[in-house]
């Protein structure tokens, strides 16, 4: 509500938004391009401030909130992020990391020029070079290869993605198979385990309406999508739904619940099945759901042949598979006490269909055989009939809204093995990790890498591979490094190329935060601010901070130059439609998306006397549909029906005949959801083909107990960090950054560790030295690190943010063993940012993952993060941060895992089942061998 | 806020209150709470707050032995209080309370003496690294004032922090706080928080309520300089050494422990403790002559006309300098005098010691002059302007409402009796150089004694005495059995009390002057040690 004042004798104060006593919350949208308010800082003084408010999208983790930057008028520069109203995921409310792109972009440290190394690959030498003489020198590369077939030499490798398409139309371009992403580090397992059931890889979980949430994840305080989700599991709970939450660890999630479940990693399938067993012997299922959505069908006919093939038979086979699996015995495989599986059961039961829940790393990316946690999940809203209802769990494409790029390319043709290997036909996706091993094992090279956004050095493990692998040049002929901010893999690039945060770029995306859909828009919102004011930009790069760039252009711009002539059949997918000779203008692309092929856009602007791109600048998000919820039910026309009950159109199955009406159904072969999967039998996975409990690499049983064995969990998330992404964000490090060992006081006295001891961490392939915190938050039994911190640098002023890293050597021992050692851990420096003088933290942290090493899952080629390891005191040479590894155990133990995978091709020669979702899908011919 | 007359319509959306009473506060819902620190980075960003300080921040504590162990938040900031203890004693009225209930600052006007931080009980205010100036949360209230809600409640992902008029019973704030369950920190202290917490851990608002972790804890460093003293509830190891394995055992319940809090450095340090000292001369000198003319002395010595004047007159100049000194804005120090507030016993110090000095450049002129009865008149005159300048920062102690232990009853008669103590000490450390005749000597070696017994009464009496807060039992146990102990015990006690009445004793029983002497470098030196420990053990227990 505004009321104006024409005219009053307090013209000089701002006319107030409500009256006084009553507040708002943001400036109404009609104002954003003209809004006053009083200077923080000179208050009480009443100094006025002009700012352009322009909606745009956070980039630090991948749930895609809104955000609304104050753009001062005078000064140019934005004054600060608040959240954007309009958006429909995060409904103008934020986390710490929203704000917090203030810091990132005004970051002293940032990279602003795009720099060439000038001497060897890794050494630390830089000369700042032109735009165009980057991007001549790229192309020029990529040109010869693309001309010399050498398409497989060339590589995207992605870690946060944050933008939905764009890239893989661009490689459709190219024709390359070369986009590389980081899910194997991350959620292929629980990808897996949803994809085996029913297609869709992700859970999208109508929090806000359920009566019962339970999470074997953190998502009050972390993760896919941390503010979206805590928003509506909150409301969920302030409407009376009761909370559990499973996982070692006491997080910040785990403390705000109303069951905690502590159990010993690896063991959180066994207690699914449990309360599973539960609800069959106590007949609480939702039979007519089961009926109607299960392949029980199938399922009988394979594995009772000669038995009934009636639904009854399906629930007796359940109970059978079933039976062992008691409260009491789960209580004592997952060593927690039965009343805590019993009172999530007893909850399960009372929400009926109105249970949602959710899953993406946890147990999933910490465990051979991880992916069962998720398949064992989704078995309990299979029961219980909780799949797509109000206040259940969907399938994540419901709530995910993918709108038509604008002349899209068609797929290529061709099959990278370094990225989809024969040994992982089911992988979700690319085996990422396994990068370095297979160039040392030569099954190819590089020629031109790309890593966007990614520190594979750190993040992944067995970071000394990764730098012996960016180092060889005739493995990597060509790194280039599109990052917002330095990192240790940037450090062994050939050109670091400075991107735009997510204030400073073009894309879109959509994520499934609830029942839902909606379209974000992520607009650089200086150059907004100034074609508002009048000014005109050929690239975003001239309205950006020094000459950073966005990738949207970028890519453009790329594609050009690689087949300036259009020989090569690339430049026609970039070219303007209005103008062939000149490269696609981000207007034209986005203007052409929103034009047509956006449901309800186009009216939505009307209304407004607005274009949709105009809309969708001026708003940032627009809501596509809401209350999204059964979407399995719809009814779908189609050409014929199969004797398999598939309906078929255009040569395609859509949809699935259940009681005499043809439905959407699921993503499934059998467009049912398969609790046998006819899929894994096939290739060989007999015993995994239905909800199973497999036995992690860290089995409890196993492990020297009595000794001074322990799990380490590495992986949990603090909630105001982001990966390696933080350390240009001080207030966000200025919160976190301390990084203790958490060990429970029962190991702490066994092993006599106390708090703040230094204690060295045995690995399988080497150790590193880090300190005790005396915890009841974790389990005894199981140590853990948060995965954020440990970061580093070569140099004293570059290589990475003196905000967050440590200054440190790294020696090679010889025969493969290396040795990371700190010099200086965090210091005050001096810089343009007065607060760079003011630091006061010392802790950067240890870098845990170089010791880890690669553990790919056989079937979802999940990295399995969890590490057995040993605790001792600290030697007497041990420094705090010391890490120390030998590469060619890890190459050993990358074997070893390699020999628990099943190698394709399965039934009808494929490379991989052609129904699994897989970025950058090919033509069906290149699946086959 | 002045108000247009005619059209109440357009009045009301004004700047400003528009007239209408109100009373801004806030009410966060812990049971919401996630504890995600995005208020803290949101406050930053929108106030461009520096490193190492906060105006709002999240505590994390955590209590019960696994399975059980529950972490529990609570958002920390100005409490907006109606009784505000930092408007109070702010010596320039640089903070203030407006009428719709905010407390507000003005950094024009503050000076950075840091008695707000005394003041304040909820360790709100911290002073700005870059302008040197005491800052807090202000409540947004240039957001406020144009209608829009405190950055910290429009970021809030769960909307765990409400704002909103307490005095509108309509309003969402004022049904929460009439219909549930809520609470206010410090409750005791009298400052009529407009901050209450609903569904708030009882440890999280009790500074006292969990054990202090050094060495930080969940994710952070402790902030060097933040010198807490921790608070160690803990029990020490159980004496179970076997790995749990299967079966679920519980470790006797441990105590709440904080496991994430901002750091707060102590306010005031060495320079305090020694100005204690330096006014205590320049008074006690003055007392120790008015002393000897009861004894019978005349004025007509150089010490009595001109050496005390001279004396009193450079320690209360160094008096002067060690509070500038402490300033973190030196070069605002005249607002004291010209935008002082009344009712700080700042200002009101200030014209005590003002007063003083005057008072000695007339008795030096006197001197001078050798007018004998006027130097006589204005020894009278000074007496109880000396006992003042003692004495005064007892009432400046007791509006720091923050430090429980500084609020004792016996804190002017220990600063009085210190006052003669080493105004004896001194005195009889100028017989050794300047002519005195006997009669003051005894009269020195009185002031001593008496002022040294006072002294150790004083002492036993609190430590004999049951403390009305769990805070001043703290502070006194920092002080006489922790970090402070030594300094207390034998800086304060031995140097301060033992051997000074000891020498004094000894010279009114005839021994040389020369003991006594000695015994008043000790009264100074133990006067210093123990109201330094005095003044870190007050400052010594956490408030949040």
């Amino acid at each position: 509500m505004l009321v104006t004042i024409e005219e009053s004798d307090h013209g000089l104060d701002i006319p107030r938004l409500t009256p006084p006593g009553e507040l708002t919350n943001f400036p109404p949208p009609d104002r954003w391009d003209d809004w006053e308010e009083y200077d923080a800082r000179a208050w009480p003084t009443k100094v006025k401030r002009e700012y352009r408010l322009v909606p745009t999208t956070c980039f630090n983790c991948e749930s895609g909130c809104g955000l609304l930057a104050y753009v001062d008028k005078e000064s140019g520069q934005v004054r600060k992020f608040e959240g954007n109203p309009a958006h429909p995921g995060s409904r103008g409310r934020n986390c710490a990391k929203g704000p917090a792109t203030l810091n990132q972009m005004y970051d002293p440290e940032r990279i602003l020029y795009p720099m060439r190394r000038s001497g060897p690959r890794g050494s630390g030498q830089w000369q700042r070079v032109s735009w165009d003489e980057a991007l001549d020198d790229i192309a020029g590369r990529l040109r010869t290869a693309i001309r010399e077939d050498r398409h497989d030499q060339i590589m995207y490798h992605v870690g946060r993605p944050g933008e939905d398409g764009f890239m893989e139309r661009t490689l459709k371009a190219w024709g390359v198979d070369g986009h590389n992403s980081h899910t194997n580090i991350c959620s292929a397992g629980a990808r897996t385990g949803y994809a085996m059931w029913m297609g869709h890889d992700r859970p999208s979980a109508d929090f806000a309406n359920a009566k019962f949430i339970l999470l074997l994840s953190s998502h009050l305080e972390t993760g896919h999508y941390f503010n979206p989700h805590a928003q509506r599991i909150m409301e969920g709970k302030q409407s009376g739904a009761k909370l559990a939450t499973i996982d070692p660890r006491l997080s910040n999630t785990a403390s705000m619940s109303d069951i905690w479940l502590s159990p010993w990693p690896g063991t959180e399938p066994a207690i699914f099945l449990a309360i599973a067993r539960e609800l069959l012997e106590r007949d609480a299922i939702d039979r007519e759901f089961m009926r109607r959505w299960v392949n029980w069908r199938e399922t009988l006919s394979a594995l009772r042949p000669a038995g009934s093939q009636d639904f009854e038979a399906f629930i007796d086979l359940l109970k059978e598979t079933y039976s062992g699996y008691s409260l009491d015995w789960a209580a004592e495989e997952a060593g927690i006490e039965a009343w805590r599986i019993q009172a999530v059961a007893e909850a399960i039961i009372d929400a009926g269909s109105r249970f949602s829940s959710h899953t993406w790393r946890s147990a999933g990316s910490g465990n051979l055989g991880g992916w069962q946690a998720a398949r064992c999940l989704w078995f309990l809203h299979v029961l219980t009939g909780s799949v797509g209802t109000k206040g259940g769990t969907s399938p994540s494409a419901w709530g995910k809204f993918n709108p038509a790029h604008w002349n899209m390319p068609p797929p290529h043709d061709r099959w990278n093995e370094l990225l989809w290997p024969k040994e992982y036909p089911f992988a979700h996706h690319e085996l990422s990790m396994l990068l370095p091993y297979f160039l040392k094992e030569g099954r190819g090279k590089l020629d031109v890498y790309f890593t966007r956004v990614y520190n594979p050095v750190w993040t992944n493990p067995d970071g000394f591979s990764w730098i012996e692998m960016l180092s060889d040049e005739d493995k990597v002929g060509l790194h280039v490094a599109l990052t917002p901010t330095w990192s240790e893999s940037a450090w062994f690039a050939d050109y670091v190329l400075p991107m735009g945060v997510g204030s400073e770029r073009h894309d879109t995306h959509s994520y499934e935060t609830h029942a839902g859909q909606w379209l974000g828009f992520r607009q650089p919102v200086l150059r907004v601010a100034g074609e508002r004011a009048g000014h005109t930009y050929n690239r975003t790069y001239e309205a950006n901070p020094g000459e950073v760039w966005e990738e949207t252009e970028f890519w453009i711009d790329l594609s050009w130059r690689i087949d300036p002539e259009g020989s090569l059949g690339i430049k026609r997918w970039f070219a303007s439609p209005n103008d062939p000779e000149r490269p696609v203008s981000v207007d034209e692309y986005y203007g052409w998306m929103f034009d047509n092929s956006v449901p309800g856009l186009v009216d939505k602007a009307q209304a407004e006397g607005l274009t949709p791109l105009a809309f969708m600048r001026k708003y940032g998000a627009v809501e596509v549909a809401r209350d999204v919820y059964e979407v399995n039910e719809r009814t779908v026309a189609h050409d014929t029906v199969g004797d398999d009950g598939l309906a078929i159109r255009a040569g395609s199955a859509v949809g699935v005949e259940i009681d005499g009406e043809v439905r959407a159904g699921f993503a499934s072969p059998s467009k049912r959801l398969e609790w046998w999967s006819q899929t894994m039998h096939d290739w060989g996975w007999e015993d995994e083909a239905i909800p199973t409990y497999l036995k992690t690499h860290v089995y409890w049983r196993d492990l020297d107990l009595e000794g001074n064995e322990r799990v380490l969990l590495p992986t949990f998330r603090l909630p105001t960090l982001i990966h390696t992404r933080s350390g240009n964000a001080k207030y966000l490090y200025e919160i976190s950054h301390g990084h203790p060992l958490w060990v429970n006081p029962y190991d702490a006295d066994a092993l006599r560790f106390d708090t703040g001891d230094m204690i060295r961490i045995t690995t399988d392939t080497g150790y590193f030295v880090m300190r005790a915190w005396r915890t009841e938050g974790i389990r005894p039994g199981v140590v853990a690190a948060s995965h954020h911190l440990g970061r580093w640098r070569l140099s004293e002023s570059a290589g990475n943010e003196r905000w967050a890293s440590a200054l440190v050597e790294i020696d090679q021992l010889g025969d493969g063993r290396w040795r990371l050692r700190q010099k200086k851990g965090i210091e005050p420096f001096s810089s343009d940012d007065p607060d760079s003088e003011r630091i006061w933290w010392r802790d950067a942290g240890v870098h845990q993952n170089l010791a880890f090493p690669t553990h790919p899952d056989p079937v979802s080629g999940q990295h399995a993060w969890h590490q057995r390891v040993r605790l001792t005191p600290a030697e007497p040479d041990d420094q705090y941060g010391d890490v120390v590894v030998d590469t060619n155990k890890s190459f050993e133990i990358y074997r070893e895992w390699l020999n628990l995978a099943k190698p394709g091709p399965g039934p009808g020669g494929l490379r991989r089942p052609m129904w699994l979702a897989r970025p950058n899908k090919p033509v069906a011919d290149a699946y086959r061998v | 806020m002045s108000t247009r007359c005619g059209d109440s319509q357009d009045t009301r959306f004004l700047g400003g209150t528009g007239g209408t009473a109100l009373r801004y506060g806030f009410v966060i819902d812990q049971d919401v709470c996630i504890g995600c620190h995005a208020c803290t980075v949101a406050c930053k960003t929108e106030h461009d707050v520096p490193l190492g300080v906060n105006r709002t921040w999240v505590k994390y504590i955590e209590k019960g032995a696994w399975p059980d162990t529950k972490r529990f938040f609570s958002v920390m900031r100005c409490n907006h209080c109606t009784d505000a203890p930092c408007v109070e004693i702010c010596p320039t009225s640089a903070l203030f309370k407006r009428d719709d209930g905010i407390v507000d600052f003005d950094t024009d006007r503050c000076i950075g003496c840091k008695a707000c931080m005394q003041g304040c009980p909820y360790d709100a205010l911290y002073i700005d690294p870059g302008d040197h100036t005491a800052q807090k949360c202000n409540y947004c209230v240039h957001r406020v004032e144009v209608g829009l809600e405190p950055a910290c409640v429009v970021v809030c992902p769960v909307q765990a922090i409400i704002a909103g008029d307490l005095d509108d019973p309509a309003s969402r704030i004022a049904r929460m706080v009439a219909t549930d369950q809520v609470f206010v920190r410090s409750p005791e202290q009298g400052t009529n928080p407009n901050l209450w917490y609903k569904g708030v851990e009882a440890a999280n608002i009790d500074p006292l309520g969990a054990s202090s972790q050094n060495g930080g804890g969940i994710w952070k460093d402790t902030e060097p300089g933040s010198n807490w003293l921790a608070v160690d509830l803990t029990p020490r190891k159980g004496d179970d050494r076997r790995a749990n394995t299967t079966q679920i055992r519980r470790r006797p319940d441990s105590p709440p422990r904080v496991v994430y809090n901002a750091d707060h450095p102590m306010p005031w340090g060495w320079r305090v403790s020694s100005y204690f000292l330096t006014k205590g001369i320049a008074a006690g000198v003055a007392l120790a002559v008015a002393l000897s003319l009861l004894a019978g002395a005349g004025m007509d010595n150089g010490w009595a006309r001109l050496g005390v004047p001279v004396v009193a007159g450079v320690f209360l100049a160094l008096t002067g300098v060690l509070l500038v000194w402490d300033l973190k804005r030196p070069d605002r120090f005249l607002y004291l005098l010209t935008k002082g507030n009344p009712d700080s016993w700042l200002v009101r110090g200030a014209w005590i010691l003002a007063a003083y000095a005057l008072l000695l450049v007339g008795w030096f002129v006197a001197g001078v002059v050798r007018a004998d009865a006027t130097t006589t008149v204005l020894v009278w005159v000074g007496v109880p302007l000396a006992i003042a300048t003692a004495g005064y920062t007892a009432f400046l102690f007791g509006q720091a409402e923050a430090r429980d232990l500084w609020q004792s009853p016996t804190l002017l008669w220990h600063m009085v009796a210190g006052a003669f103590a080493v105004g004896g000490g001194a005195s009889l450390v100028a017989t050794l150089i300047a002519d005195v005749p006997s009669a003051a000597e005894t009269a020195f070696a009185w002031a001593m004694v008496g002022g040294s017994f006072a002294l150790g009464l004083i002492a036993f009496a609190e430590l004999a005495s049951r403390h009305p807060t769990r805070n001043i039992e703290a502070a006194m146990h920092h002080m006489t059995q922790g970090a402070y102990a030594k300094e207390w015990w034998i800086g304060g006690q031995l140097l301060g009390v033992v051997l000074p009445l000891g020498a004094g004793l000894f010279v009114l029983a005839g021994g040389p002057v020369a003991v006594g002497a000695v015994g008043g470098l000790a009264a100074m030196a133990g006067v210093w040690f123990a109201d330094d420990a005095m003044v870190k053990a007050g400052q010594s227990v956490p408030l949040s």
